[in-house]
């Protein structure tokens, strides 16, 4: 059976042209050693005491990448070049029971570099011996996963290691291509630039990062799918200090699916200058004063938040099990047992959508045919009317949820887990921001506030400036406000710094006192670690996540001015241009 | 001629030689302490009459006079701007520098017939030491008890264009930073002087010099990277066809870089660093679960002068040979008694026993073992032996060697050392942190980027007074066999490497890590044998030495330290040690892959 199905997948990816996406590029080597190499461990890979794996998968990614950094309008770094490797699930045991999501399972993430060139020997060579050392691991595994679970009481909630769900087929891929490093080069200097006109700036990074390529999966079910890969990321970060000593920061971020597809740079230009004009403004800016009230989040503030709150808990993989009886490793959503709840105000509803390439013109970085397990991507409804209706599934099921939705991600630090990919909220009374504010503020001055507070954007913090106390307490990290505004009954708006909140929970959601009616998408990188780190270090590649959410007003929150010495401003004057 | 006779007439020529050349030597203290060697055989070994080990030491040219480039003196201008502006409000340190690189880094990495990775980098950035206190007592003081760290070093990448605007601006924050950092630190180091007993070594913390000013023109480098993927991809192929090789590499790495120094005591130099290296290896799997790596490396001062592939394809040859040869080889048996530590296990030896003991740092850190600290003037090795570390030397015997540097990383040349002179320890290497009796660096101040200075090897050379050759050591050593009353002796040819713990808290012990070991049998016989680890501790091993071959080899390597890995020599001629002790090495538990490599083109 298992080889018949193997000659299937063979053959859909040997000649992709014979499928419903023709004039696509033949596969490269690497993929017909991985077929070949599947095929053979699959019939032979055995060991006294260890059975033969059930379940084997490779996925390449096969891309190009090209980073360039700049400061000041100067280059800082460049380099372009391939980068392919082979990620590995293989699976001794049972769907019911397997070596999968055991407390090490970081430990036994497979996975083996292939080299620049496409060689078949070579890659044939490179899966031997890494998949020789992902069986004996998942023996290892498995070994002490069963051991865990004959101390363990029976636990009603156990859900099957592996969900039987149907891979898909299908072949999308486009003609490698290598990222234009000079255009790259060029973006970085001139977005970097900007900040020579401004002595204000102490500090600037522009990073352009271009992927591209292609991205195969085969498994022994007979998966064999191929898609094209593509993505420009742009961020840019500025930081000064103020006279007082406090160190501020800003960042935006610029995404497409290629280049071309960027916004015009003159676009770009103006927003760097607007940024660059903050950030002079937020030196000057007052410092935010202790306030308790409702507070407005606009702009990519309102994705940030969402993500802070909300996006770990929709995904429904469970915890690894611990290494101990008992044990559950950390990482179980707080979502569990809220199924049929309301968890947002009425109206209010949650859709992931990895299928839509973009939103309202605007492309989404979520974007994928199929996930990392090979199972089709799909519209997945959330919440409806504010509650809680399901979880985004990979193929590690868990009680209730059987099946893979098709959202199974990986970094390189993580393995395959449930992640959102574009995470879009709409709310069926939403208001337009105007509005928004004008409740906020009717509701502030029933609290006998002068003003309400609106955030129009949060960074992550510079590593240098996290404090420590974000971490600790209840409650999510939202991260650093660094665009906030005290907005007066007559309309004006008032630049504060220093903002920080106290921790936010997740049932601060359910109250929401208003929500708009159109949202501009956010997108981050995850390490997939989950909380509260995920939000406080943007790592240079990861899970790519967009969320789409409209404005949000919080009822009551907590704003806290900052407290403590600063560190000095610089001693000596800044060099002159 | 018998053997007994020669020994002999070697003996009585090698007293005189001694007399002649260290008549004011004590003699060596471990052969007075250790009983075995102070027997009449074994101080009869210690004496033969070959010629002094030849040394044929290349220095370059004084190179032609160059301009500074734009980014030297855009470094010169910033520091002595900060350093005013720091005065004018009182908080200016009492020493600054700047250190910045510009490197271009090529390499071509092939295996199984393929290139894996190619690449050709350009990367700059800055090293910012900045020193708050006075030479007595400084920031750089390290504390009692403080755990060893990357020191107080303040690294930043640098625009790839001398763009002075973009280059001043990091300076400028940096060098802010540096200086609160290290007024910071000032405070904690004079608080913990306060309350802790006074340290047995109360050497300054800095030394005074005279600042250098020196300009070279740029590093330039040639090379065709297409050329060498071409010739690195069929040379790969020659693992393929070995099914028990599961990994192997030939990996080429170009190196230019131009180094630019700047120092509130007007210190300057430019000076360009070329480097290049092929560097073959391989792995194999016994069927006992040992793994075995073996590796090969070219180094050479420019990439001209790597070498042609039949001399690749040999070494390559070699290595797929030894690693077939260990994997039949039987495992170690733990072993005392005497050995021949060929070449550049020689090297290797002393560069582990004796070099990072050396270090003038460790001599006043309390945290130290300081094996050697009160050993001035003291015999402790060999009387025939001499030791040095010359950075001076690009070449030695024709072999171009790695730790070959004009200036140190604290802006200080380059020079010799004469670390030990007839047995007898004479200095320390030194960087600018003084050791007792010793107030001045002699330019071993060196570090990796991004990491803080201290006291390291650069070219290590062994040298013997008087030696035999190598068929005479080799009778010398089934000599010592016949006298030990040992089954054989045991016979170092490669090394991979080694290691050594210096602080008082663990054993001061050392390990080298040697790769082709062979038990020699009283009747000739060689027999290599795998998994063995040479293990000892350094006061006795040096000890131990009892004759040197009329041979030199040199390891050139990478050597790891506190301050970060930095490019080392090693050179000495074959020698004999009394006593050495081999452990077997802890065995693997893995099993070799389950499956037999893949058939080459596939399965179809």
């Amino acid at each position: 059976m298992r080889l018949a199905a193997l000659a299937l997948c063979t053959c859909a990816l040997a000649a992709p042209d014979r499928t419903a996406h023709a004039g696509g590029p033949p596969p490269p080597q690497a993929v017909r050693a991985m077929t070949d190499e599947l095929a053979r461990a699959i019939d032979k890979l055995e060991l006294p005491g260890i059975a033969k794996p059930y379940y084997l998968a490779y996925q390449l990614w096969d891309v190009r990448i090209a980073t360039v950094a700049a400061s000041f309008g100067a280059l800082t770094f460049s380099l372009a070049g391939p980068e392919r490797s082979v990620d590995i699930d293989l699976r001794i045991g049972d769907h019911a029971l397997d070596n999968s999501n055991f407390a090490d399972s970081f430990e036994h993430r497979q996975e083996s570099a292939l080299g620049d060139e496409d060689d078949y020997d070579a890659a044939r060579h490179a899966l031997w011996l890494a998949t020789d050392r992902a069986y004996k691991a998942a023996g290892e595994a498995l070994d002490r996963k069963q051991a865990v679970i004959k101390e363990e009481a029976k636990n009603p909630d156990e859900a099957p290691s592996f969900s039987k769900d149907t891979p898909v087929k299908l072949s999308d891929t486009a003609p490698p291509a290598t990222p234009e490093l000079p255009r790259l080069e060029a973006l970085a200097s001139k977005l970097s630039g900007v900040f020579r006109a401004n002595p204000d700036v102490y500090r600037n990074t522009v990073r352009v990062r271009e992927m591209r390529g292609n991205r195969y999966f085969v498994s022994s079910e007979g998966g064999a799918a191929a898609a094209a890969l593509g993505e420009v990321r742009v961020t840019v970060t500025c930081a000064t200090q103020a006279d007082d000593g406090m160190p501020l920061h800003d960042s935006i971020m610029f995404v497409a699916p290629s280049f071309d597809q960027l916004p015009r740079e003159a676009d770009m230009v103006a927003q760097v200058e607007a940024m660059s004009r903050q950030l002079s403004a937020l030196r000057k800016a007052p410092i935010v004063d202790d306030y308790a009230g409702p507070v407005v989040f606009r702009g990519t503030a309102a994705g940030r938040v969402v993500r802070a709150l909300l996006a770990d808990d929709l995904a429904g993989t469970p915890a690894p099990k611990g290494s101990r009886p008992g044990a559950r490793t950390a990482g179980d959503s707080d979502l569990a047992g809220k199924v049929g709840q309301h968890i947002l105000p009425a109206g209010v509803s949650v859709v992931d959508d990895p299928t839509l390439a973009r939103s309202a013109g605007q492309p989404l970085t979520g974007h994928f045919a199929f996930d990392e397990e090979g199972i089709a991507a799909r519209r997945v409804s959330l919440v409806e009317d504010g509650v809680f209706k399901r979880f985004l599934m990979s193929r590690t099921p868990r009680k209730g949820f059987e099946h893979s939705t098709g959202h199974g991600r990986s970094s390189a630090t993580s393995p395959v887990r449930a992640h959102p990919a574009n995470l879009i909220v709409s709310a069926s009374r939403g208001v337009p921001d105007r509005e928004l504010v004008r409740h906020a503020l009717a509701a502030a001055k029933q609290q006998g506030l002068a003003y309400v507070m609106v955030v129009d954007r949060i960074t992550t913090p510079e590593q240098g400036d996290l404090d420590p106390g974000m971490l600790s307490g209840p409650g999510s990290v939202i991260g650093q406000p660094s665009l906030v505004k005290r907005v007066y009954p007559d309309g004006r708006e008032e630049l504060v710094r220093g903002t920080a909140f106290a921790a936010v929970p997740l049932r601060a959601l359910k109250d929401l006192l208003d929500i708009g009616n159109s949202g501009v998408p956010y997108h981050y990188v995850s390490a997939g670690s989950g909380r509260p780190f995920d939000a406080l270090f943007e790592p240079p590649s990861g899970i790519a996540i967009s969320i789409v959410a409209p404005s949000l007003v919080f009822r009551d929150l907590d704003l806290k001015k900052p407290r403590g010495a600063q560190r000095k401003p610089p001693i000596a004057p800044r060099p002159a241009p | 001629m018998t053997y007994h006779r020669r020994v002999k007439r070697l003996s009585l020529l090698g007293v005189m030689c001694a007399c002649a050349s260290s008549a004011k030597h004590e003699p060596p203290v471990a052969q007075r302490a250790v009983g075995p060697a102070g027997s009449p055989a074994a101080a009869a070994l210690a004496d033969p009459t070959g010629p002094a080990t030849r040394i044929d030491a290349r220095r370059p040219a004084p190179p032609p006079a160059a301009k500074p480039d734009p980014l030297l003196e855009l470094l010169a201008g910033e520091l002595q701007r900060s350093m005013t502006e720091l005065a004018r409000h009182g908080e200016a340190p009492y020493h600054a520098s700047y250190e910045a690189g510009d490197a271009r880094s090529v390499s071509v990495f092939a295996s199984f017939g393929a290139v894996s990775r190619s690449s050709d980098v350009r990367h700059r950035w800055v090293d910012i030491d900045v020193r708050a206190g006075d030479h007595k007592l400084d920031s750089s003081h390290r504390m009692r008890g403080a755990r060893p760290d990357r020191g107080q070093t303040r690294s930043a990448a640098l625009p790839l264009a001398d763009d002075e605007y973009a280059i001043r601006s990091i300076l400028w924050l940096q060098t802010d930073a540096a200086s609160k950092a290290a007024a910071e630190q000032l405070k904690r180091v004079q608080a913990s002087a306060k309350v802790t007993v006074k340290q047995d070594d109360d050497s300054d913390d800095f030394s005074h010099e005279t600042p250098a000013a020196h300009v070279e023109p740029p590093a330039a480098m040639t090379i065709d990277r297409g050329a060498w993927e071409a010739r690195l991809r069929p040379l790969s192929q020659l693992f393929r066809g070995h099914p028990d090789i599961l990994d192997s590499s030939l990996t080429l790495t170009a190196t230019s870089e131009t180094d630019y120094f700047v120092s509130s005591e007007g210190a300057r130099y430019q000076v360009p660093f070329v480097h290049a290296r092929i560097r073959i290896q391989a792995s194999a799997h016994t069927d006992d679960g040992m793994e075995l790596h073996r590796f090969e490396t070219f180094d050479v001062a420019t990439p001209d002068r790597l070498p042609g592939d039949a001399d690749i394809r040999a070494r390559i040859e070699l290595v797929i040979a030894d690693l077939d040869r260990l994997r039949r080889a039987p495992i170690v048996e733990p072993y005392t008694g005497p050995a021949i530590l060929e070449g550049q296990a020689a090297g290797v030896f002393f560069h582990e026993v004796f070099g990072h003991r050396i270090e003038g740092h460790r001599q006043k850190d309390d945290n130290e073992g300081q094996t050697f600290a009160k050993k001035i003037g003291q015999a402790i090795t060999a009387s025939f032996l001499d030791v040095y570390d010359d950075p001076t030397i690009a070449t030695l015997n024709g072999v171009d060697l790695n730790g070959h540097y004009p200036f140190d990383d604290e802006g200080v040349p380059g020079q010799k050392a004469s670390l030990i002179e007839g047995g007898v320890l004479r200095t320390f290497l030194l960087g600018r942190s003084p050791a007792r009796g010793f107030v001045h660096s002699n330019g071993h101040g060196r570090r990796q980027e991004g990491r803080s200075v201290v006291a390291r090897q650069g070219n290590l050379i062994v040298t013997a007074a008087h030696t035999v050759d190598r068929a005479t050591l080799r009778r010398m050593l089934l000599d010592e066999v016949r006298r030990q009353g040992k089954p054989y002796g045991m016979l170092f040819k490669e090394l991979d490497g080694g290691f050594t713990m210096t602080t008082t808290f663990s054993p001061q012990a050392f390990k080298l890590l040697p790769v082709m070991v062979y038990r020699i049998y009283p009747d000739g016989r060689e027999e290599l044998v795998r998994g063995a680890d040479l293990e000892g501790t350094p006061l006795t091993a040096l000890g131990e030495i009892r004759a040197a071959a009329d041979d030199l080899a040199t390891f050139n390597g990478y050597c790891g330290a506190e301050s970060g890995f930095v490019p080392v020599s090693a050179s000495a001629p074959s020698l004999l040690v009394a006593h050495v002790e081999v452990t077997r090495k802890a065995k693997g538990q893995s099993r070799p892959p389950v499956l037999p490599a893949p058939p080459p083109g596939g399965d179809r």
